[in-house]
């Protein structure tokens, strides 16, 4: 009994003490972590203080102003640029028929959402044929290659023997229009910011196309100047009210960079 | 226990009663005994003792006193530490920080061979000379700096020639993002971090106790388009110098001051005297007819003069040996509002002697103009007062010549006869919305009112013709001053400054203009005058803060017509976006 007893406590000792022992360390070897954390955030901090100091120096009025002036176009605000919209003239309902006379006009804006977000074109796509073009093969034919275009950029070689194949259908004969923009775009314009707006084109010329039944005004603008693809979408651009910036920079930057 | 202690009487009876002659022994066996028992409960009570002390001491440490025990011995923040504060403008930009940096410092007792160390340092500090370093060694000093802040390449290098008493010391550099933007205002400290100018020296204590940023009234893009516009105007006219200042009239608050020349403060080389000094709150200038402000308002305060009433500014003023009269003359007696309108000083004069020299005097002291200007810099000048203040005195400080002051009396002062009449003292921090704004009542309401129509005449009818902005109602008064120099007033070298309030219809900010001895040019038909030099830098300047500081245009009608065709052809998207883009910068 008494022995059991004191076995139990000697070893109740030896375990209290193996316990107190190894948390001892623990925290030794926690606090010398913490301590490299603490001196690893004091270097960032420095570093942090040194960086603002940077960003301020960077940031100066006058340099921003001659670097936005110089890259971006824009100059300061002049007070005839502000208005409130109680000054603002009513909607004309003539003007914006002026300007993008050539097309329908509900055809034209909607794809032009999509194209800011490049895997958008592929719901946007099949809304817009399925209703309006009647036989049911072409609708499947056009958007499956569609979408495999816009997001893997014109590499896609798979795609070009499968529409080729169709002379019938006018969309496949499209399909293989904006590769050939696309690579001639990426040979004369060699920034990558073209390959964003590449995807582009593409979505406008196919839903444009579907709703007039010939094929061939379509190839003929394509081959002939591929400029035109990317201007067309910024005349409807200016007419619609919503703009995205995306859409005219590049542009801008681009033909700046050249002189 | 009990039987070691206790006693045992019947062991000894039986033996004590056989045996008397072993009595004696036994009695000192027991004694001694008795001796060992005593002995052993005093050693026995001390043990126990000593345990319920520590028994007790355990209980009072772990679970009495425990907890108040110290986590461990880094409980300090790991927030930066920064000696000095840094200065940031009122969007919280940066204009002063101070970076880590390693200065050299050498004790050369302890440095064996004096001539190799210098030869080593030199080579790898090339701007250092090795035989004059040698001659520093060698000599008796036991300290020395070789070089402030270093870069670290450097310091690696040195630290790789492993040379004995070579020491780095961590120390800090005080560096200005903006270089000369606003030099003036934020001032510079000297190679020991102490500030020497501007904020830095002003709040040298409070920016090495404080640790959160000093934050000022100054609006960096303000500035950077007041210095822009007065460096333009400076180069087109080939002046001197330059100064200016926007102000917030309702809380006295400074968004820009300017002072040209200016000076680099992260180069200490550029900071010359002529360079150093604050044209804005230092020099004190006669300011000229911008002082007419100053005395029709204390005309129409103090009822000597009303609107309509008429002086005769046909006949020149004689007085001892000066003559006062006017550079265009009119033939015709001029209303008060004709007088602010073409700058006349014979009726200025006129309106003077009418008000009186001690009304004149008091109303001045309201503005703050005789006494030297509150604000946060250590750059501040005595106005020179006329003392004793006699009639001639009143009647060319009417025109403001006779009393010069510092461009910063001129803002406080007018923004004063424009804000309603409150008398807002000018400051350079940024105003705490929660704090009451101090002020104290200098004019009339009504006269207030007055004013701005009249400074608001002179720019659509009078002398401020070329600071019109379309869109804002600006107000404002020239002033073209002759400067005072060896042999009396210059006719050439001239002082033109402008000062003008923008909206006039409920007044948000002043701007000032003040050109240091422009010379006329060909584009402004050979005048130096403020209407030809500070009239259209204040415009151009107004135009442009205007939109970013957020003051809606009031179109006027005819440019409403213009708007609505331009709104209609243009492009609406182009503009919208611009809008966009400054309010990101």
């Amino acid at each position: 009994m008494m022995r059991a007893a004191t076995i139990l406590w000697a070893a109740l000792a030896a375990v209290a003490g193996t316990g107190l022992f190894m948390l001892k360390y623990e925290v030794q070897a926690q606090e010398q972590r913490l301590s490299g954390l603490r001196k690893d955030i004091m270097e960032a901090q420095e570093q942090i203080h040194v960086l603002k100091a940077e960003w301020s120096y960077l940031n100066e009025p006058a340099r921003l102003r001659e670097q936005a002036e110089r890259h971006l176009g824009l100059h300061p605000l002049k007070p005839s640029q502000i208005t409130t919209i109680a000054a603002l003239p009513m909607r004309d309902p003539t003007v914006p028929d002026a300007v993008s006379g050539e097309a329908t006009p509900p055809a034209v804006p909607v794809p032009q959402a999509p194209q800011v977000s490049r895997r958008a074109p592929q719901p946007g796509m099949p809304a817009l044929q399925t209703p309006r073009q009647v036989p049911a093969v072409r609708p499947p034919v056009a958007p499956l290659p569609a979408p495999s275009r816009p997001a893997r950029s014109m590499t896609a070689g798979v795609t070009v023997p499968a529409p080729g194949g169709a002379p019938a259908a006018g969309a496949p004969q499209k399909a293989p229009q904006p590769k050939g923009t696309a690579l001639a775009q990426t040979k004369s314009a060699p920034p990558v910011r073209t390959a964003a707006v590449k995807p582009v084109p593409k979505p406008t010329v196919k839903p444009a196309t579907p709703q007039k039944p010939a094929p061939a005004p379509v190839p003929a603008a394509g081959p002939q100047t591929y400029a035109k693809a990317p201007v067309q979408p910024q005349n409807n651009g200016n007419v619609m009210v919503i703009k995205s910036p995306a859409l005219a920079e590049p542009e801008v930057a681009s033909t700046r960079v050249r002189p | 226990m009990i039987r070691l202690f206790g006693r045992h009487p019947e062991t000894y009876t039986d033996q004590d009663a056989g045996d008397p002659g072993t009595l004696h022994i036994e009695g000192v066996r027991k004694r001694a005994i008795e001796t060992g028992r005593t002995r052993l409960i005093v050693t026995g009570a001390m043990f126990t003792l000593a345990f319920c002390v520590i028994a007790g001491r355990m209980v009072d440490v772990t679970m009495l006193k425990g907890v108040s025990a110290k986590p461990s011995y880094q409980t300090r923040s790991t927030d930066l530490e920064i000696d000095r504060a840094d200065i940031v403008d009122r969007n919280g930009v940066l204009l002063a920080t101070s970076l880590p940096s390693v200065s050299l410092y050498a004790h050369p007792r302890e440095i064996v061979d004096k001539a190799e160390a210098a030869e080593k340092v030199a080579r790898v500090l090339p701007d250092i000379n090795a035989a004059e370093l040698r001659t520093k060694l060698q000599g008796d000093r036991a300290f020395l700096y070789l070089r402030r802040n270093l870069t670290p390449k450097q310091e690696y290098a040195i630290n790789a020639l492993g040379i004995p008493g070579l020491y780095f010391e961590k120390t800090e550099k005080r560096v200005y993002p903006q270089s000369e933007l606003a030099a003036h205002v934020v001032g510079l400290t000297d190679l020991d971090n102490k500030g020497i100018a501007g904020i830095e020296k002003t709040f040298e204590n409070e920016l090495m106790a404080r640790r959160d940023p000093l934050r000022l009234s100054i609006d960096i893009r303000v500035q950077t388009i007041l210095r822009n516009e007065l460096a333009k105007t400076v180069a087109d006219f080939h002046a001197i110098g330059a100064t200016g200042m926007v102000m917030d009239v309702t809380t006295g608050e400074l968004l820009a001051l300017v002072s040209l020349p200016d000076y680099n403060p992260n180069n200490l080389a550029s900071a010359t005297p002529v360079a150093m000094f604050n044209r804005a709150t230092l020099g004190v200038y006669e300011m000229g007819s911008t002082f007419k402000l100053f005395n029709t308002a204390a005309a129409l305060d103090a009822g000597t003069a009303t609107l309509t009433s008429t002086y005769d500014v046909m006949h020149r003023i004689k007085v001892a040996r000066f003559e006062i009269y006017d550079y265009h003359p009119e033939n015709h007696p001029l209303t008060v509002a004709e007088i602010l309108k073409v700058s006349s000083n014979i009726g200025s004069a006129r309106m003077a002697l009418d008000l009186g020299v001690e009304n004149q005097k008091a109303f001045l002291t309201r503005v703050g103009l005789t006494r030297p200007a509150a604000v946060e810099l250590p750059e501040i000048g005595a106005p020179l007062v006329p003392n004793p203040w006699r009639e001639i005195n009143s009647m060319t400080i009417s025109y403001g010549h006779g009393m010069a002051v510092s461009p910063l009396h001129m803002m406080t002062g007018v923004s004063a006869l424009v804000n309603g009449g409150i008398f807002h003292p000018a400051t350079l921090l940024k105003h705490d919305p929660d704090q009451p704004i101090p002020g104290q009542r200098v004019l009339k309401p009504e006269t207030s009112k007055v004013m701005r129509d009249l400074m608001r005449m002179v720019v659509t009818e009078g002398t401020g013709g070329k600071a019109a902005v379309p869109g804002y109602e600006v107000g404002g008064k020239t002033g073209t001053a002759e400067k005072n120099g060896a042999g009396g007033y210059h006719h050439k070298s001239l002082l033109s400054s402008f000062i003008a309030t923008f909206p006039t219809s409920n007044p948000r900010y002043l701007v000032l203009a003040m050109i240091d001895e422009p010379q006329g040019t060909k584009e402004s038909y050979g005048f130096a005058t403020a209407g030809w030099t500070a009239a259209p830098a204040v415009g151009r300047v107004i135009a442009e803060i205007g939109p970013l500081l957020g003051i809606v245009p009031t179109p006027e009608l005819s440019d409403r017509e213009k708007d609505k065709a331009r709104v209609a052809t243009d492009a609406s998207g182009k503009s919208h976006r611009e809008v966009t883009f400054a309010k990101a910068e």
